[in-house]
């Protein structure tokens, strides 16, 4: 037996809380009410739920979905990622090379297949966005990898010339793996939002270790969030 | 107190831990048990009433005794429980599809004493259906008592029907096949163990306390094939009668209330009048007062000996009588009339058989007056599964099976095209109540306005730029936005998108423009308290995909075709599923 | 959405006066009247879980009869600025028998408490309070406004819903509430609600406080779900309170006792 509150087990089958009180008043769902709290068999719902072709999931309070740290946040895809240092490189694809390889979890018999990918997405038009940055990433996401986005970063020894749009070498390298397009798009969008603030810009000239870096993006999204939030 | 507590928290326990099937079933036997009761109370209390007027039927003034009756009859109801007339069905099936089965609880027992001083002063009308609201109603009651929800109070509903039934005509099948034909409208296997019980429990207790009698014992008749094929036409005979019957008590209905209006009647006077009538009818043909039953027995058992014309005006007459006492107000069910219509149909259907074909060896006369009382209760509650479970069981004769499928479909089919629909539903049609459970209009009526609206849409003021408002509709995820007055918060009109997109991308327009200038004023708006058929139809009419909800000139929410219509599936699969 | 008060309007003298104390009362709380002209001397109130037959004592009226009373109903209601709504039936059991919706905040008896009939007399005390979602105003026999109101507290925590119900209506309408109480003397934390109540009185058995309550008062009294046999006959606080006072009640049912207690839980809270 399972008791929840009447608008949790609402937000659980994805049905306005009126409809929820209407159909135990007339009982066509097994729960009854009891002072405002629903009481239930959860094998018994979830079967009901199925045969009547409706979401049911109970959703448990995870404050970890609000935080920095959330499973498709920018944080969250840098911690999963490398920071590389003082890589030595005799050109882009090298340098790419280098970072591919560098990618956790990668199978090998992937790594070309991504490199090619990533040359690819760099032929038609470069990823070097300016002032010294790139974000290079695979035009569309690889089969079944990543299972969760991360993002490698690397700091080239020397600026490495990159085909930039204004033509600059790049001092610093986003190798961005999303799960899917929109994972991408978002992870694109929020990474570009730091990366415009000088406070951030300083500190990649600096050429941080993981931990500076980490913590710094992490205060960014955090402020980012709470700004859309806010939002009316 | 302690002890209160102690069974309120054990009446929970069982509630939410017991198998709901398992506890249907127990609810049933307990309803079963009181609708069976109910059902030997009104026998009782007819037979009651008619001793007590047994001593004066020799006077002279003995036609005024079914006026006495029929006028105290609805007196008691107009005045002593103030329930109002009616014979009750049209009211249960209205309460079983509108309001999860709540009927009144002084519905229990007050058809049981108007139909028995209705009846036993000599009326023409039938126990079954008081009986039938009396046990729908101790259903109800139960149910809500107990604090069980809609379906399974409609289920108890059902029960108490069905128990009734089956007790008081000591047919248990009958009493089942009427509750899911006539009352609910639905064959479910969730409805109908529960309903078997309760119709078992009613007749077994009915049984025990009157003992096992089949009301109308047949012969064996030997029934051959032209017999059967013969029997098609009787069901002619019986769609004309059942016709005539239904036509006849609404003419009648309508000429009383006309008179009453006219001449300032009370109800009573008016079911004194309409048992005034009766009482004279009554000194010529003294088998049409009562339910009928005796006569009933006498045909089947080939002693009812009066020639062609005889059997047809004791038809007619009968007809008159249940006229003048349903249709004037009378308390009772049309039941027990037809079943004696119905036998004085096939009798005289035998005997105009025996006329035109004096050489082919009919079968006895009895048969026909059995297969006619089937034919034309077919027809008059157009529900033949019924009249072929209530004629076989209250016979107690398989051999009869056959012709008795034959006239009941016939009949019911027949009658159709004359009256499309019974007795019971043709009032609530004729006032567009009639919501079968998975109709359209069933499942729309469930729907409130409040759970179908759209509360996300951002409300801009009528001042308001448009620069402002591109930036507000950054984070909208509608299309439509109502405006409203900025001192009185009273909506104005609505903006659609579509309205704005032609300006989207000129800048010079975003500091000149006001929304009050790209506004629909005129929108038509919705009340909270509106029906969604109502509004679905008028949103059909004028082709609008979506309309304002406005309540108090404040705008509450949007309703849109497109999330009615994901409620509305939602809404269908629950409502039509049998779990 | 604005409150709605729900009457029932019958054209006797008495039925004038019960609608001025509805006029006052949708005045005072900022309800919009809701009337309902009978066509039959009864109706039903379906309630999610009871239906609640009300027999009226007027007599079925004609068409013509109907206009007339709606007439002078809206005549009445224009009298003090208010808009009129005519409720209009959609459903009915029988086709003498209508369905009164009720989803409405508040609703006039329509029925003297005076008793008469032997089962179903006490509409307004028992009945209806028992099921209805929404607060039940028994009219006064003769109109008076009232410039205060007054709370009969049981004093147990089960009964705090009347005390809410007075409070909130007495922020609503300004006025000051003096609150009765038979058991300890409520705590009240809200400040916004605080500030409204201006004496506690508290007795007993012995010592009754009927002289303590202000000659122009609304009174709000609790009405519990009880049965049938018990009200009838067995003396409860409800009979000795109309008995002793002939001002105008409010019941507030079990139901809307919940309803009023979910305002003063969201107000204690923040």
């Amino acid at each position: 037996m399972k008791r929840l509150r009447l608008q949790e087990t609402a937000a659980g089958l994805d049905l306005p809380v009126h409809t929820l009180e209407r159909w135990i008043r007339q009982g066509r769902i097994p729960v009854v009410l009891v002072d405002n709290f629903c009481v239930f068999r959860e094998e018994a719902l979830a079967r009901w739920a199925r045969q009547h072709h409706m979401p049911f999931r109970i959703r448990e309070k995870d404050a970890a979905s609000q935080g920095v740290f959330c499973s498709e946040g920018l944080g969250a895809a840098l911690q999963r990622g490398a920071v590389m240092h003082l890589l030595d490189c005799k050109d882009r694809e090298d340098l790419l090379w280098q970072m591919v390889r560098a990618v956790p979890f990668l199978p090998p018999a992937m790594e070309g297949l991504l490199l090619e990918k990533l040359l690819e997405r760099e032929s038609m038009v470069s990823t070097g966005v300016g002032r010294g940055i790139a974000l290079p990433h695979p035009r569309v996401p690889l089969d079944n990898f990543p299972e969760k986005s991360c993002i490698i970063t690397a700091f080239p020894h020397e600026p490495v010339a990159y085909g930039a749009m204004d033509g600059q070498p790049v001092f610093v390298l986003f190798l961005l793996l999303a799960r899917d397009v929109k994972a991408h798009l978002h992870l694109l969008s929020r990474l570009s939002h730091c990366l415009q603030d000088e406070r951030v810009y300083a500190l990649l000239m600096e050429k941080p270790e993981k931990s500076a870096l980490l913590e710094m993006l992490a205060a960014k999204e955090k402020a980012l969030g709470e700004k859309q939030v806010n939002r009316p | 107190m302690n002890m209160t507590a102690w069974m309120k928290k054990g009446w929970s326990w069982l509630r939410t831990h017991m198998d709901p099937r398992l506890f249907m079933m127990l609810m049933a036997i307990v309803v079963g048990i009181f609708g069976g009761l109910a059902a030997v109370l009104l026998h009782h209390m007819i037979e009651m009433v008619a001793g007590l007027f047994s001593g004066y039927r020799q006077r002279a003034w003995s036609f005024l005794l079914p006026a006495m009756g029929a006028a105290a009859a609805v007196y008691f109801m107009e005045k002593i429980v103030r329930e109002g007339g009616g014979h009750g069905v049209p009211e249960v099936i209205y309460a079983v599809s509108r309001h999860g089965g709540l009927i009144r609880l002084r519905s229990t027992f007050s058809r049981i004493f108007a139909s028995s001083m209705t009846i036993g002063s000599g009326g023409s009308a039938g126990p079954e259906a008081p009986v039938v609201m009396s046990g729908a109603a101790i259903g109800s009651n139960i149910g809500r008592i107990l604090g069980l929800n809609e379906r399974q109070r409609v289920v108890l509903v059902g029960c108490g029907a069905a128990s009734a039934i089956g007790s008081i005509f000591n047919a248990p099948v009958a009493g089942m096949v009427f509750t899911m034909e006539v009352l609910l409208g639905q064959w479910r296997s969730s409805h109908l163990l529960p309903i078997t019980l309760a119709a078992v429990t009613g007749t077994q207790l009915s049984r025990r306390l009157h003992g096992n009698q089949i009301p109308f014992e047949s012969a064996i008749f030997g029934i051959q094939m032209h017999d059967t094929l013969a029997s098609a036409g009787l069901a002619l005979i019986t769609a004309v009668v059942a016709i005539g019957l239904i036509r006849g008590m609404r003419r009648m209905h309508g000429l009383s209330l006309f008179l009453a209006s006219r001449c300032h009647l009370s109800p009573w006077t008016r079911a004194g009048i309409g048992g005034l009538f009766v009482g004279m009818i009554g000194i010529f043909f003294p088998v049409v007062l009562g339910e009928g039953y005796y006569a009933v027995r006498e045909m089947i058992a080939g002693e009812f000996s009066s020639g062609i014309i005889f059997v047809l005006v004791i038809l007619l007459a009968k007809m008159l009588a249940t006229t003048f006492t349903l249709g004037w107000g009378g308390i009772g069910g049309i039941f027990a009339p037809s079943l004696v219509m119905g036998a004085m149909a096939g009798l005289l259907y035998h005997r105009i058989l025996v006329f035109l074909f004096p050489a082919v060896g009919w079968v006895n006369e009895g048969c026909f007056a059995l297969l006619g009382m089937a034919g034309l209760l077919a027809g008059v509650l157009q529900a033949p599964l019924t009249a072929i479970f209530l004629i076989f069981e209250i016979t107690g004769g398989y051999e009869v099976v056959l012709p008795l499928m034959v006239v009941s479909a016939f009949s019911t089919i027949l009658c159709r095209y004359g009256e499309p629909h019974s007795i019971y539903l043709k009032d609530l049609v004729a006032r567009d109540e009639l919501l079968r459970p998975g109709t359209d209009g069933r499942v729309l009526l469930d729907l409130r306005i409040s759970e179908v609206m759209e509360k996300d849409c951002i409300p801009v003021q009528r001042n308001m730029l448009l620069r402002n408002f591109i930036h507000l509709l950054k984070n909208s995820r509608r299309n439509y936005f109502p405006v409203e007055d900025a001192a009185t918060g009273r909506f104005v009109g609505m903006v659609h998108l579509d309205d704005v997109r032609p300006y989207l991308l000129d800048q010079m327009l975003y500091d000149t423009v006001l929304m009050e200038q790209l506004m629909h004023r005129n929108v038509m708006v919705v009340h909270p308290d509106d029906e969604l058929g109502d509004i679905l139809e008028t949103m059909d009419r004028l082709g609008l995909f979506s309309m304002p909800v406005v309540a108090d000139h404040r705008f509450m929410g949007m309703i849109s075709k497109a999330t009615l219509l994901d409620h509305y599936r939602k809404e269908l699969r629950v409502q039509t599923s049998d779990e | 959405m604005n409150p709605r008060f729900f009457h029932v309007y019958q054209d006797t003298p008495a039925g004038r006066e019960a609608l001025l104390q509805t006029v006052f009362f949708c005045r005072m709380l900022g309800a919009a009247p809701v009337v309902y002209i009978p066509e039959t001397p009864r109706f039903l109130m379906y309630f999610e879980n009871r239906v609640v037959q009300v027999d009226l004592d007027c007599d079925p009226s004609d068409l013509k009869k109907r206009a007339r009373w709606q007439a002078r109903a809206s005549e009445i209601l224009a009298g003090s600025g208010l808009d009129a709504h005519f409720l209009q039936i959609h459903h009915r059991t029988t086709p003498e028998l209508p369905d009164v919706p009720v989803d409405f905040d508040y609703m006039s008896c329509p029925v003297p408490a005076s008793a008469r009939h032997f089962v179903y007399s006490d509409l307004g005390m028992r009945r209806l309070p028992a099921v209805a979602p929404f607060s039940v105003l028994i009219p006064a026999l003769v109109a008076r406004g009232w410039k205060s109101l007054a709370v009969f507290y049981g004093g147990d925590e089960k009964k705090e819903g009347v005390l809410a119900a007075g409070l909130a209506m007495a922020r609503n309408t300004g006025l000051p509430l003096d609150v009765f109480t038979r058991g300890p003397v409520p705590v009240i934390r809200s400040a916004s609600f605080k500030a409204h109540v201006r004496h506690v009185v508290a007795g007993n058995k012995g010592n009754d406080f009927w002289m303590d309550v202000p000659p122009e008062a609304l009174m709000i009294v609790g009405a519990s779900g009880k049965g049938w046999f018990r009200e009838r006959f067995f003396s409860t606080f409800k009979k000795e309170l109309r008995s002793s006072l002939p001002g105008t009640c409010v019941f507030v049912g079990p139901q809307a006792q919940e309803s009023y207690m979910r305002i003063w839980e969201r107000e204690t809270d923040s």
